[in-house]
């Protein structure tokens, strides 16, 4: 008897709340790109994002206390070691050379965001996509910042200035990044040297490179090996002559009357922590300062 | 009845933000281990299919509003993947580590299954899955791994999560 019922199939209350669950799923997916009138996703996206932030802000401090503490005994040492050093070091007398020398590069780094003409927005990565299918990167700055969709991100890393992607989802303290090795993204772009345009796009992960289509066969003898590829600025998505990548390698294919060339992104997104949202509607305060 | 719905939502809701505030800037890691799916199998297993299915859409929303995937992606596999465990929790003992352990490697495999028939069903949706790829093997193995230990964590609030009363 008890056999029977389980292997008889009833259309009971969990069967019936499946088929309604997967259907709300189903057209939400369905028309995710189309958009609805109310943007469940925005607002879901805003709310949960922001007790996100706080929950990185939570263990962001965590982290930093502990480190803190072994800092501390570290810094002991390095202070011991720094006074000796300092009684040499005060004995010495640096040139004027020097000395604007070492200003110039502590101007280059403290002042950069300074140093692009546009409205710009330096904010932090609180979270990154979470499995390896969707590209995102969430940030710690949202409307209530001034950040608004599809202004582009640019990140300065290692005496470089890199894209980052664009904002896709604004919060009101939060805001998503699509970055330039997701899927679904497509820039429109130059070969820095030879100006040739063609389109970069990614390829999901952060690890694999990015891939730069439409370059004419013609011009593979002009193309080297480190060559840079910066944004066109064309279609007014993203400013003009950011660097990308720089060409990894270059595929000839015979039935493609263009080359198929690999990029290595200008940015190390695993070391990435802090990015720069830039308005281009908008100048720079700091800059028109100077 | 409220209660046990109330717990897994707030269970579930905790996880996420473990997973996308703390363990997703983690850079050293490969891949993040999917603590929501194991959450939700727990859930499933433990309270039936109705459970499982809201457990499963519900962590799939939650992580639809923090990830880069169109909205409805996680939660349509992860509602089928709450209603499967729901199907197994009757006929199984889910107790030790050796189950949980089961549960969490193909309950991995079935999420990439689905991953793959909603790519098929919605060409817009572009999903990348590799297999044999390091990220996804990470994934199995820490989903293999701390399945066993999220089961033992999970059932330290097998009162407020279960629908039935405990035996005596």
């Amino acid at each position: 008897m008890a056999m029977r019922v389980r292997l008889s199939f009833k259309f009971r209350f969990p069967e019936f709340l499946l088929v309604i669950l997967m259907l709300a799923s189903g057209v939400c997916l369905g028309f995710s790109s189309g958009g609805f009138l109310v943007n469940f996703s925005r607002i879901g996206f805003s709310i949960i994002s922001t007790v996100e932030k706080g929950v990185f802000a939570v263990s962001d401090t965590v982290k930093n206390t502990f480190g803190a503490v072994k800092e501390l005994s570290e810094l002991k040492k390095d202070y011991d070691e720094l006074s000796k050093k300092l009684e040499n070091y005060q004995q010495m007398q640096r040139s004027n050379a020097e000395i604007r020398k070492e200003n110039e590069q502590l101007k280059t780094q403290l002042g950069f965001s300074q140093s692009v003409e546009q409205k710009n927005f330096p904010a932090q990565i609180i979270s990154r996509d979470v499995d390896k299918l969707y590209a995102s990167l969430t940030i710690n700055k949202g409307s209530a910042d001034g950040i608004n969709k599809n202004m582009p991100v640019i990140a300065y890393q290692n005496g470089n200035i890199g894209l980052v992607g664009k904002i896709v989802e604004v919060g009101k303290f939060t805001s998503k990044i699509m970055p330039v090795y997701s899927l679904d993204c497509t820039i429109s772009a130059r070969i820095q040297n030879t100006r040739d345009l063609g389109l970069v796009s990614g390829m999901g992960t952060a690890d694999e490179s990015l891939s730069m289509k439409y370059i004419k066969k013609r011009v593979l003898s002009e193309l080297h090996f480190g060559d840079v590829i910066v944004t066109s600025g064309e279609n007014g998505n993203y400013m003009r002559d950011v660097p990308l990548g720089t060409i990894s390698k270059i595929r000839v294919l015979d039935y493609d009357s263009s080359l198929d060339i690999e990029l290595i992104p200008i940015i190390d997104f695993s070391r990435l922590e802090t990015v720069i949202v830039v308005d281009q509607s908008r100048t720079n305060d700091g800059k028109a300062a100077q | 009845m409220t209660k046990s719905y109330v717990t897994s939502i707030v269970i579930i809701f905790c996880t996420v933000l473990i997973e996308t505030a703390i363990l997703s800037n983690i850079s050293v890691l490969p891949a993040v281990p999917d603590l929501l799916l194991l959450c939700t199998l727990y859930i499933g297993i433990l309270n039936g299919k109705a459970a499982g299915e809201i457990a499963g859409f519900t962590s799939g929303v939650f992580l639809d509003f923090l990830s880069g995937a169109p909205f409805g992606f996680n939660c349509l596999y992860r509602t089928v993947l709450g209603f499967i465990s729901g199907l197994l929790g009757i006929s199984f003992n889910f107790e030790g580590i050796l189950m949980p352990a089961v549960v969490g490697f193909s309950g991995t495999f079935i999420k990439v299954f689905f991953v793959w028939i909603i790519s098929l069903l919605y060409p817009n949706v572009s999903v990348l899955y590799h297999v044999a790829s390091v990220p996804f093997l990470f994934e199995l193995a820490c989903n293999t791994v701390f399945a066993p230990l999220v089961f033992k964590f999970l059932s330290l609030f097998k009162s407020s999560l279960s629908l039935k009363p405990e035996d005596d």
